[in-house]
């Protein structure tokens, strides 16, 4: 059986342009920055204490929500679920609107699903939700934690203000850390 | 039994590799990499770098010009030991060891140990020296580890950088002492980079001061003559300094940073020091309006067995205000102030000093609008530079481009151009007079030594660059980057026939002045390709073509036509084994160039990170051949061949 050499080589060139795309389009892969944002959002969960009103007893679990279009891929469900925090699980959602996070202790909102906060803020706030965006304006709108990008390294600002208001202690240690904000 | 070349044979071994290909895309290693990030503390965190496209690199990429950027991670993976070294990953750039010590560098052409269309700045300081138009590259020693990127614009880009950035600009930039706090120590040593070692601390003070203070030292042994002797070469440098970065509020930084670099060379019967300190004060009021000021004071001593004795000392200001005008105009403009002074004294009777005091001054001022014809598609730029300096006057540099991004993958750009090289002190100035060739019999039947001699009537060299440029990502893990260039020079320096004749016993001396009698251009093109076949993978290839067409006088039009590789292939790999194991290696084929023939060589780096404080790291260089020869002898310095070399290096931060 003859089969021309040039056939596979075509086939190769195949596998490598398209091959390569489906295999990308079928798990869209998780940039590094939301890896480390990802673990960063477990972090901050372990440096902030919510008020004992938030939970039902001393075992259930800390609630994440993520706001809109979710970045994490499967990267955030891979970290909380076999991790603990004081003795509570961790629990992530994915949530549509801004009246649904009310349940949950920490909210991350995208850049790009800010706009469905608009007017949220104050019940957030009086709900007892970490609040934590990605956006410039994220911290003047009422949010406790800003993610910014220094060069190629992920940062973040707290406005410790926002933090009482909500009923939420931010340890020392986190505090030092972050580039201190004000409304 | 069969022939292991049979047609069927090779026929499976390609079968074999797509398979193989295949299995590594299919390959989904991002559940790992994400457990393990969430174990490390805050801080750990906080140091991680993310190679998410940043509004920074983004606006890299739609940049009207042939721009490479080499981070942090790709100096420290590269195993190169200086900066010099690591510009050999960058596709098209021209990287050749001159000796031991010293390195030529250029891109599109017109490379030598004196080239002098390439400008070069650290952290915004000018390290062209003004005395021959070149860089010292042995003097550029900065610590790798603390280098941020290194920006490479392969082209024209004198109308934001001014005069000199004809070929090329190369932007060393560090990182803030914000990002290098802690303690980071290393050390190494090899049998032809002998040993390495640096120190650097990194602190603060108070809440919105970070400092860093550093120092390194390197030494290299002799390269070798061919036949394989010792070529004598051998040598040393060492570097100290600090950096303070003040964070006075959000939108406003100040830096103050003051470096100090010797080294001897050709086994220490040469020396050179650098001394440097600078400040800058920048206020980003938005995304779209900032201001900056920057001052900085330099002074470059050499003392060479070859050359003469000269220190120079340089005063620049400069300051560089941007802001926008409605929706659809950006404007940045800038102003800037240079002042140099000269001390040359005689060391040998080959390089008189004629005129031991020089100074120069050059001032400066440029604008150019971004307008956005169509928001987030078509953006046109244009500018000018104007600058005067003190032997040819007022040199105007414009340029014109287009960037068209049809989609967020695809940015497709044209560019026009003109830049100058302004005469160095050696050509336009009467400070030195070099012996060049061989004594001859002229008027009179006397010998006379031919001598070169400074031309205060030399203009400008010129160009008017024409490029045009492509990149895409037409998958997720596969980025093609392309640039075609056009370049027309005129009034390119080079050495002119006798014009004085000064008879002496027992010789006379023939004046040779510098004259622009040398035009022509050049024409190729750079292509990158870069796939990421896994997480883990990272392979480049690299491909540039330059074709030169220089006239005027014999020899000199052919020795700056085949200056530089008319070919230059690279293949370059990064593998992660595991989070510990790396192997990174590069192959490059260089095409010939005058007085060198054609070679192939090959880096390797293996590194073993056995948690995020320590790293090991073997490397072997120019693997090859036992040595090979990378450029001629050139005037007032003798080259020798690149040996084959290997080294190991602990690095610790903590």
């Amino acid at each position: 059986m003859s089969f021309p050499r040039h056939c596979l080589w075509l086939v190769f060139l195949g596998l490598l342009l398209f091959g390569g795309r489906t295999v990308c389009d079928a798990a869209p892969e998780v940039s590094k920055e939301y890896q480390v944002k990802a673990a960063f959002l477990y972090n901050f969960t372990k440096f902030v204490e919510w008020p004992a009103s938030r939970f039902s007893d001393a075992t259930s679990p800390i609630v994440i929500a993520v706001l809109g279009r979710n970045p994490f891929g499967e990267e955030l469900n891979a970290i909380v679920r076999e991790r603990k925090v004081n003795g509570r699980g961790l629990v992530v959602k994915i949530i549509d609107s801004a009246d649904e996070a009310a349940a949950a202790h920490l909210l991350f909102v995208g850049a790009d699903a800010e706009d469905r906060l608009a007017g949220k803020m104050d019940a957030l706030q009086k709900a007892g939700v970490l609040t934590v965006g990605e956006s410039p304006r994220f911290i003047a709108s009422g949010g406790v934690i800003n993610f910014t990008l220094e060069a190629d390294k992920v940062r973040f600002q707290i406005n410790p203000q926002a933090g009482e208001q909500t009923g939420l202690k931010i340890s020392a240690q986190l505090l030092k850390l972050a580039m201190i904000v004000r409304k | 039994m069969k022939n292991p070349s049979s047609p069927k044979t090779r026929r499976r071994a390609s079968a074999f590799l797509s398979g193989l290909l295949a299995a590594s895309l299919h390959a989904a290693p991002s559940d790992e990499t994400g457990r393990n990030l969430a174990d490390l503390s805050l801080e750990q965190l906080m140091n991680e770098t993310v190679t998410s496209v940043s509004k920074k690199e983004q606006k890299l990429n739609e940049a009207p010009a042939a721009i490479s950027v080499l981070s942090n991670d790709d100096l420290r993976r590269s195993g190169a030991t200086s900066v010099a070294e690591a510009l050999r990953l960058v596709p098209g750039m021209s990287v050749a060891s001159v000796n031991s010590s010293q390195t030529a560098v250029s891109a599109r052409g017109f490379n030598s140990l004196y080239a002098n269309k390439l400008l070069v700045l650290v952290d915004g300081r000018a390290v062209y020296s003004p005395l021959f138009a070149g860089v010292y590259w042995e003097l550029q020693q900065t610590t790798l580890d603390d280098v941020d990127r290194i920006e490479v614009i392969r082209g024209p880009g004198a109308t934001v950088w001014g005069s000199n950035a004809v070929n090329g600009v190369i932007n060393i930039v560090t990182r803030s002492a914000k990002d290098t706090q802690g303690t980071l120590i290393y050390a190494g040593g090899g049998d032809v980079q002998q040993t390495m070692g640096g120190v650097r601390q990194g602190g603060r003070i108070g809440e919105k001061t970070y400092y860093r203070v550093y120092a390194n030292e390197q030494s290299r042994d002799d390269y070798l003559l061919p036949g394989g002797a010792p070529a004598q070469d051998n040598w040393a440098s060492q570097q100290g300094g600090f950096r303070f970065d003040h964070y006075a509020d959000e939108a406003t930084q100040m830096t103050w940073q003051t470096e100090m670099t010797s080294a001897d060379f050709n086994d220490r019967q040469s020396d050179t020091y650098n001394f440097n300190t600078l400040g800058r004060w920048t206020r980003d009021w938005s995304d779209r309006s900032g201001l900056e000021f920057q001052t900085y004071y330099d002074r470059t001593h050499r003392d060479e067995l070859t050359g003469a004795y000269t220190t120079i000392d340089t005063v620049d200001l400069s300051l560089q205000h941007r802001f926008g005008i409605g929706e659809r105009n950006d404007v940045i403009w800038g102003l800037g102030y240079r002042h140099i002074d000269g001390k040359a004294k005689q060391t040998n009777p080959f390089l008189v000093v004629r005129s031991p005091d020089f100074d120069q001054q050059i001032v400066s001022a440029f604008v150019q609008d971004d307008i956005k014809l169509v928001p987030d598609k078509l953006t046109l730029t244009a500018g000018t530079k104007l600058e005067h300096n003190d032997y040819t006057g007022i040199e105007i540099q414009p340029s014109v481009s287009l960037v068209f991004t049809p989609t967020k993958r695809q940015t497709l750009w044209a560019a026009v151009s003109r830049a100058v090289r302004t005469p160095s002190v050696l050509e336009a100035s009467p400070t030195f007079a070099p012996v060049f060739g061989a004594p001859f019999i002229g008027p009179g039947a006397i010998l006379y030594v031919p001598t070169l001699v400074g031309n205060p009537g030399v203009a400008s060299e010129t160009l008017w660059a024409y490029e045009l440029g492509w990149r895409i990502q037409p998958a997720d893990r596969v980025s093609v980057d392309v640039s075609l260039f056009y370049n027309d020079y005129e009034n390119l320096i080079t050495v002119g026939n006798p014009s004085v004749f000064i008879p002496g016993v027992p010789t006379g001396i023939a004046e040779l002045p510098w004259t622009n009698d040398l035009q022509g251009h050049t024409y190729g093109g750079e292509a990158a390709v870069t796939v990421s076949p896994s997480d883990h993978w990272r392979v480049t290839a690299a491909y540039s073509l330059l074709i030169a067409n220089i006239r005027g006088p014999a020899p000199f039009a052919e020795t700056s036509e085949n200056s530089a590789p008319r070919h230059q292939v690279s293949l370059r790999s990064a593998y992660d084994f595991t989070k510990q194991w790396s192997l990174d290696g590069q192959v490059r084929f260089v095409d010939a160039i005058e007085g060198v023939p054609a070679y192939v060589t090959a880096d390797l780096r293996l590194s073993y990170r056995p948690n995020d404080h320590l790293e090991f790291a073997l490397v072997g260089q120019n693997l090859l051949d036992p040595s090979h020869p990378e450029q001629a002898t050139a005037a007032f310095t003798a080259s020798s061949e690149v040996p084959r070399g290997f080294y190991g290096k602990i690095t610790w931060h903590f």
